[in-house]
């Protein structure tokens, strides 16, 4: 697609080199530019809706409860019911563990439902490989022995010997 | 009094009666005598008396601190901590003097390998150097109490002021300040834990401070 | 500053509501009913102006907050969108970005105001909200990039600028891909079936509706301002790639771009007249179709 085929219009905003100087301040301006209009745009509603409502009644009181006439926060919706869908959608990977008892009968008995989703990472790459280099340094456990005269004399034979290999 | 030689040859003997001493009281009086000696080294070796004024005020500074302030800090936590003697070191004590006269054969071994910049006033500064900072590091992994630790620290502590005095004239007055600041912080800190330490456990004995972990869990 | 663009932003802004009045007339044509007037947007947003509001006991400022911010950030995006061959009022390079951005925070405060109300109607809405958007915003994005890498410029209003009828002889394929994915995308963002349906009120089969269930009067008025602000905005995008003419006057180009928009409502009203909604398990398949499509067309660009 050469010029040719570009509209009757250029644009208004070109730039020199990606990285030079003016190009930088250039980027900056225009992002803190867009930055405020946003803001101003948000504030602009927000001062409409205020003056709108002036003179008005603005009531609180409970509204579309979805039929409950008390709901309580045990209802609401929780974290993890708000990413199920998704997680069951990458269900093979993430394997979500769930334990509970449905409800059953023509008159249900109290029925529980709990879900849990160990980190894959976590559970099966991260915690084996600590694991084992834990086993593997486990083994160096006796160096440390507590006594600060010990950890003086290997600083000191360290020390030495390095002094000894350097003028002999 | 200026006699390099001698001055040197008497920080020898503190030294190997620092390795033997048992009692405490005795190991703090040494080095403040250690002390004692290295300022009338330092004057030693910039020509006794007609030393200039800065090299006067530096050995009687570093004179005042080591041969009295250190020793009242540590005898301080001394009383404090109410004990008298080190009792059964990790290295016996005619065993550590023994190691004494090995750690002197080889920092004469030493000396004579190292290359050094220029000539230095007596061929035995850098041998009695390298000995007082042995015998300090020894003092450090061999001794129980936590007393005997920072003497070991000041011992080690002299041993590099005196190897800093074989060097030329050019920067070693600002860098034997800068030691003795060095010092003078690490023994006030010390002296304070010490005292903190003996008032806390009732004991300055580092056997009983080794376990890794809280005995609770 | 030229004058067209911010004449034909102005345009736009005042036109949207035309928009969803014409899907709706051809949805009742569809239905052998004649329908709500053409103009009805404007005397829905006229009497939500008027009314007073209600707000919920459970609500904090998250729940006041979401329609302003919503309509903040979709009128700041469609100064990004170029009209009929008319660079944007405000262009740079990466501005699709922004466009996207626009859009997720604008969707992250009407789901956070709908979770807000603790009810768990509006959970359920904001949920399924949340994974369909997830899966069309790869859609979005991919188109872009086929778009701003064939026109070998960053801004959304050069990339658009550079198609004609010409690069579609000669880009057929990635043009035809490119629209076919923005047009799943503009109806998924836009609740239209076959992913959401607009005019129920099931429970069970909301999802962009049941988001803004307890906002009244003005803030309503701001909401459903928003939605057809968006409507514009992805409906500029699917016509820009879809009809770009380019007579050389723009005031021609501009017409054009006004009646193309329209057409663009009647295809949706057909579109929405002739289908269902999809299952819902069948939605992330269509979607991730989209994706599909976009990326190929990315794909035949680069190769």
């Amino acid at each position: 697609m050469d010029d040719a085929d570009r509209g009757s219009v250029t644009p208004k905003l070109t730039l020199p080199g990606p990285n030079s100087e003016t190009a930088v301040r250039r980027r900056t301006a225009v992002s803190l530019f867009v930055g405020l209009l946003a803001a101003a745009a948000v504030a602009a509603a927000a001062v409409a809706r205020r003056l709108l409502l002036r003179g008005r009644t603005v009531a609180a009181g409970p509204t579309w409860g979805c039929g409950y006439a008390a709901p309580s926060p045990r209802m609401q919706y929780t974290a993890s019911s708000f990413a199920q869908p998704l997680v069951d959608l990458f269900r093979p990977v993430l394997r979500t563990e769930t334990a509970g008892t449905p409800p059953s009968g023509p008159f249900p008995a109290p029925a529980s439902f709990a879900s849990a989703t160990p980190d894959p990472a976590d559970r099966r790459l991260y915690r084996p490989v600590f694991a084992g280099v834990a086993a593997l340094f486990g083994r160096l456990r006796w160096v440390q022995q507590g006594r600060i005269q010990l950890y003086l004399l290997y600083l000191v034979a360290t020390l030495l010997i390095l002094l000894l290999w350097k003028v002999r | 009094m200026f006699e390099i030689n001698t001055l040197l040859v008497g920080l020898l003997l503190v030294n190997f009666v620092l390795l033997g001493a048992s009692r405490l009281g005795t190991s703090v009086r040494q080095v403040a005598a250690q002390g004692a000696l290295l300022s009338l080294l330092t004057l030693a070796e910039h020509a006794g008396w007609s030393a200039p004024w800065r090299v006067w005020l530096l050995a009687l500074g570093s004179g005042v601190v080591k041969a009295v302030v250190f020793p009242y800090f540590l005898r301080r936590a001394l009383r404090e901590a109410d004990v008298r003697r080190e009792m059964e070191p990790y290295v016996g004590f005619t065993a550590s003097v023994l190691v004494g006269v090995t750690a002197l054969a080889a920092s004469l071994w030493l000396a004579s390998r190292l290359p050094l910049p220029g000539p230095v006033a007596s061929p035995l500064l850098v041998p009695v150097s390298l000995f007082t900072l042995l015998v300090g590091l020894f003092l450090l992994v061999s001794r129980r109490k936590a007393l005997t630790q920072v003497v070991g620290y000041l011992v080690l502590e002299n041993g590099v002021f005196c190897f800093g005095l074989a060097l030329p004239e050019d920067a070693p007055l600002s860098v034997e300040v800068g030691i003795l600041l060095d010092i003078f912080a690490a023994v006030f800190i010390m002296g304070i834990m010490i005292y903190h330490i003996s008032r806390e456990f009732d004991h300055i004995d580092t056997d009983r401070m080794s376990s890794l972990r809280d005995e609770t869990t | 500053m030229d004058a067209a663009p911010v004449l034909r932003y102005l345009l736009a802004f005042a036109l949207a509501p035309l928009l969803g009045g014409v899907i709706t007339k051809t949805k009742a044509f569809f239905a052998g009913r004649t329908g709500a007037p053409l103009l009805q947007g404007y005397f829905d947003l006229a009497k939500l102006l008027r009314k007073g509001t209600v707000y919920s006991t459970t609500t904090s400022w998250v729940f006041r907050a979401g329609p302003v911010v919503t309509v903040g950030a979709v009128a700041v995006a469609l100064a990004l969108v170029p009209m009929g061959g008319t660079p944007a009022p405000l262009a740079f390079p990466g501005d699709f970005l922004l466009l996207a951005y626009l859009f997720a925070l604008a969707r992250f405060f009407t789901i956070a105001a709908a979770l807000d109300t603790g009810s768990a109607f509006e959970g359920m809405g904001a949920s399924r909200e949340a994974q369909f958007s997830a899966l069309a915003e790869p859609g979005l994005v991919l188109c872009f990039l086929a778009l701003t890498r064939s026109a070998g410029d960053l801004s959304l209003s050069v990339s658009l600028g550079a198609l004609s009828f010409a690069a579609w002889r000669s880009h057929a394929a990635v043009l035809a891909l490119v629209a076919a994915a923005l047009f799943i995308v503009f109806l998924a963002e836009n609740a239209r079936i076959p992913v959401d349906d607009p005019t129920t009120h099931l429970e069970l089969t909301m999802i962009h509706e049941v988001m803004v269930l307890d906002h009244g009067g003005p803030d309503l008025a701001l909401v459903e301002a928003a939605s057809w602000l968006k409507l514009w905005v992805l409906g500029a995008l699917v016509v820009g790639v879809a009809v770009p003419v380019r007579t050389g006057i723009p005031a021609l180009d501009g017409g054009v771009f006004l009646a193309a928009m329209l057409l663009l409502g009647v295809a949706v009203g057909v579109v929405e007249s002739a289908m269902a909604r999809l299952r819902l398990l069948r939605v992330p398949q269509l979607l991730v179709a989209s994706g599909v499509l976009a990326a190929l067309a990315t794909a035949l660009i680069s190769g």
